[in-house]
């Protein structure tokens, strides 16, 4: 085809690649969007939690703490406290300890025996009987010796005292752990069902704007009528189901994980719906865009229209819907484990955390502040950044 | 201009169906476009007129093949253009542009304008990558604009400004034929003359073919050659410019012109300007669906739909007229 017979360009193609880049779109929005100060501090908080929710099995390994580890003898400890294990827990670790190092077992035997250190009643193992004293009682008697037994030994009682930050809970377990690993899965599902029903309402949403009719209509009546359920009675209904009779889900599920699978689904069963609606939104309207149409009688393919107009216009909303949806979904895991509907212990999740300490509120307070806090963060933290993506990705308020 | 024939509508009719319930039962439609009939001469500006919701743009739109016509054939430049389908319909838009009303919608505002502006070479496969870039700034600079502006979102400019980039746009592969719908409705006043002088210069730089849509008859009379009007669907009166604004001869261009207000003319033609709402398109008045508004009707136009008739084409589809009575 001829080129149109336009004026000859005044410029040379050097001139035209030395002209002022264009800004890409991303950074308008990057730039837009920290000017949102909340949104920011939103965005750090999360990027925080992230980190600690990735870390936590790095963070138990160094602090030697343990998510699932019971002492009844240390149960609702205040924060800032130090745990001391039972006799009996003194006892299993020191007899394990002796069957490791025979040797330095009989020799430290001895070495009590020794300067008295125990007067051991008959039968009694001295060596037992000195270990499970109160560990300040021990670790002064051993305190100026130095020796390959007793350093050993001043090893392992140290392990015997545990440091807790945030308490314990009502069977002795570190606080501070449980809201880590927590974090884990709270955040887990709740962005996990954030992208997986930002996805189905993609998918529902772009059939029925695009072929319309009585596709649409179907689609849209499904979406209205779950719209319109109850969510709470309806979810803990659902949460009471036995997914396990159904042989497509069981493949998916360990007994470990089965609560969190099935939490999963459930809760992006009845979260896509809002997404769904915005995308079909979007769509029919964008159909009707002049752009598009202008698109079109270019000659541009139907996939040229989706790929370069329609999807770059749909992305940004569906952005800012899966924002807000993570903090409903933490919110909605929270609620049904609070029931004692979602994630069931021993696995540690906020809302069952709450659960737990629902008896204790007013003895033990910290045990119902901390995970309320860590959900009030973490949800308020997605709405603000929602908020502000929101702000950003409207090409109406770009300025520059 | 010459008498050759570029674009031939005949008897074309864009329903848009009303569909209710759950099942989406077909209870009736919207006459949008109702047997419309219309030859455009190469190297002419056609004006349409007519009031809101009368079904200009549906008409340009079905012209274009935005939308598929309900009934009747259009031919471009003797060719088919309805029958055409998928990859050789895509190949053949090129020919017939479009440039929109609202100049804030027609630009994709995630793209910059040499994004926008270089897409109609990226569709069709024209030109050399590298050679683009240069094309892209001489249009610009057809329309007015500056080379700097290539990396500019379409956010950072004017009313005036988009609407050149949309005209930019639609003369970037040559078409013979560009169909303008209210391209100045948008714009200030001082803005639209220039917008307007701007159609026409390359109008004669390219020898292009305009349909003029717009409800401003000023803005008609300024720009166009010739001038139909259209009521309810239909074009009701067609005719050069100066037959059609010296001697109107439908009631309803009479009164479309009464409410021009002109210099030194006063109030004395109000009296003929128009009363009423226009009637839906869904159900039309029987007969001539202008009759139940109209100051000079007679017993027929509520029975009989008048047909275009007349000669030196100015034609005028009124009872008024009709010499016989059926
Ligand atoms: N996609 C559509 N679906 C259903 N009805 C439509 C559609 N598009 C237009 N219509 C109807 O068709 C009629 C003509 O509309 P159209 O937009 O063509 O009018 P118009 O003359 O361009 O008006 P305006 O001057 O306001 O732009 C109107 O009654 C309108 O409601
Ligand atoms: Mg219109």
């Amino acid at each position: 085809m001829a080129i149109p017979q336009t004026n000859e360009s005044s410029l040379t193609q050097g001139q035209i690649n030395q002209l002022e880049k264009a800004t890409p779109f991303w950074k308008i929005i990057f730039n837009q969007f920290i000017e949102h100060k909340m949104a920011v501090a939103g965005s750090i908080v999360i990027l925080i939690f992230v980190i600690i929710a990735l870390g936590a099995d790095i963070i138990s390994s160094i602090t030697g703490l343990d998510p699932q580890k019971q002492n009844v003898s240390a149960r609702y400890l205040a924060p800032f406290s130090t745990s001391e294990f039972s006799m009996d827990m003194k006892e299993n670790e020191i007899e394990k300890w002796s069957e490791k190092n025979p040797e330095l077992a009989v020799e430290l035997s001895n070495f009590i025996k020794e300067k008295s250190l125990f007067s051991a009643t008959d039968g009694q193992n001295p060596l037992i009987g000195f270990g499970t004293q109160d560990v300040s009682v021990v670790t002064a008697a051993i305190a100026s010796e130095n020796s390959a037994s007793i350093n050993s030994f001043k090893e392992l009682t140290k392990t015997f005292t545990t440091k807790h930050w945030f308490g314990t809970d009502e069977v002795g377990r570190d606080v501070l752990i449980r809201l880590i690993y927590g974090t884990r899965v709270s955040m887990g599902v709740g962005v996990m069902v954030a992208i997986a029903s930002a996805l189905i309402g993609l998918l529902v949403g772009s059939v029925a704007g695009f072929y319309g009719g009585r596709i649409d209509t179907a689609l849209m009546r499904i979406t209205d009528a779950l719209l319109s359920l109850p969510l709470v009675p309806v979810l803990i209904v659902l949460a009471a189901v036995d997914l396990q009779k159904l042989p497509a889900i069981k493949a998916l599920m360990r007994p470990d994980n089965e609560s969190i699978v099935k939490m999963f689904i459930i809760l992006c069963f009845f979260s896509w719906m809002t997404v769904a609606r915005l995308v079909r939104g979007s769509i029919l309207s964008l159909r009707e865009r002049e752009f598009v149409l202008a698109a079109k009688t270019l000659g541009a393919k139907d996939s040229t229209i989706i790929i370069k107009h329609m999807f770059p216009n749909v992305i940004a909303p569906m952005l800012v819907a899966i924002s807000l949806g993570v903090g409903n979904s933490i919110l909605f895991e929270a609620a049904l484990s609070f029931l004692g509907l979602g994630i069931m212990p021993p696995t540690a999740s906020w809302g069952n955390m709450l659960n737990n300490a629902q008896e204790v509120i007013y003895k033990n307070m910290w045990l119902t502040i901390l995970p309320g806090i860590m959900i009030l963060l973490t949800t308020i933290s997605f709405n603000f950044v929602g908020d502000g993506l929101q702000d950003a990705v409207d090409p109406k308020s770009i300025r520059r | 201009m010459s008498n050759e024939i570029i674009l031939d509508a005949k008897n074309v009719k864009k329903y848009f169906p009303i569909k209710k319930g759950l099942l989406l039962r077909h209870v009736g439609d919207v006459k949008a476009v109702d047997d419309v009939t219309l030859t455009v001469r190469k190297g002419e500006s056609l004006g349409l007129v007519g009031e809101s919701g009368c079904g200009k743009s549906t008409l340009g739109r079905t012209l274009i093949r935005l939308y598929d016509p309900t009934a009747g054939s259009i031919q471009f430049k003797g060719e088919d253009f309805v029958a055409l389908k998928g990859e050789a319909l895509r190949l053949k838009r090129k020919n017939i542009q479009m440039i929109f009303q609202d100049p804030y919608a027609s630009l994709d505002p995630r793209m910059t304008i040499g994004q926008i502006l270089r897409q109609p070479f990226e569709i069709h496969n024209i030109l050399e990558p590298s050679q683009r870039d240069k094309k892209v700034v001489e249009l610009l600079e057809t329309v007015g604009l500056k080379a700097s502006h290539i990396n500019r979102y379409p956010h950072e400019f004017s009313g005036g400004q988009r609407q050149r980039i949309c005209i930019a746009r639609a003369i970037a592969l040559e078409p013979e034929l560009i169909i303008c719908d209210e391209p100045v409705s948008a714009l200030d006043v001082s803005i639209q003359a220039q917008i307007l002088n701007l159609l026409k210069d390359l109008q004669k730089k390219f020898n292009l073919t305009y349909i003029f849509i717009s409800h401003d008859l000023s803005v008609i009379e300024h720009f166009c050659d010739r001038v139909a009007v259209m009521y309810l669907g239909k074009i009701v009166e067609i005719g050069s410019r100066d037959e059609l604004f010296k001697s109107p001869q439908h009631p309803y261009t009479q009164a479309l012109l009464a409410a021009i207000p002109r210099i030194g003319e006063g109030k004395k033609k109000i009296k003929k300007s128009l009363t009423g709402e226009v009637p839906s398109p869904i159900n039309p008045p029987s007969g001539c669906a202008f009759h139940p508004r109209c100051s000079q009707k007679i017993d027929i136009c509520s029975k009989k739909l008048p047909q275009l008739a007349g000669s030196n084409g100015h034609q005028k589809a009124c009872w008024l007229y009709e010499s016989e009575t059926p």
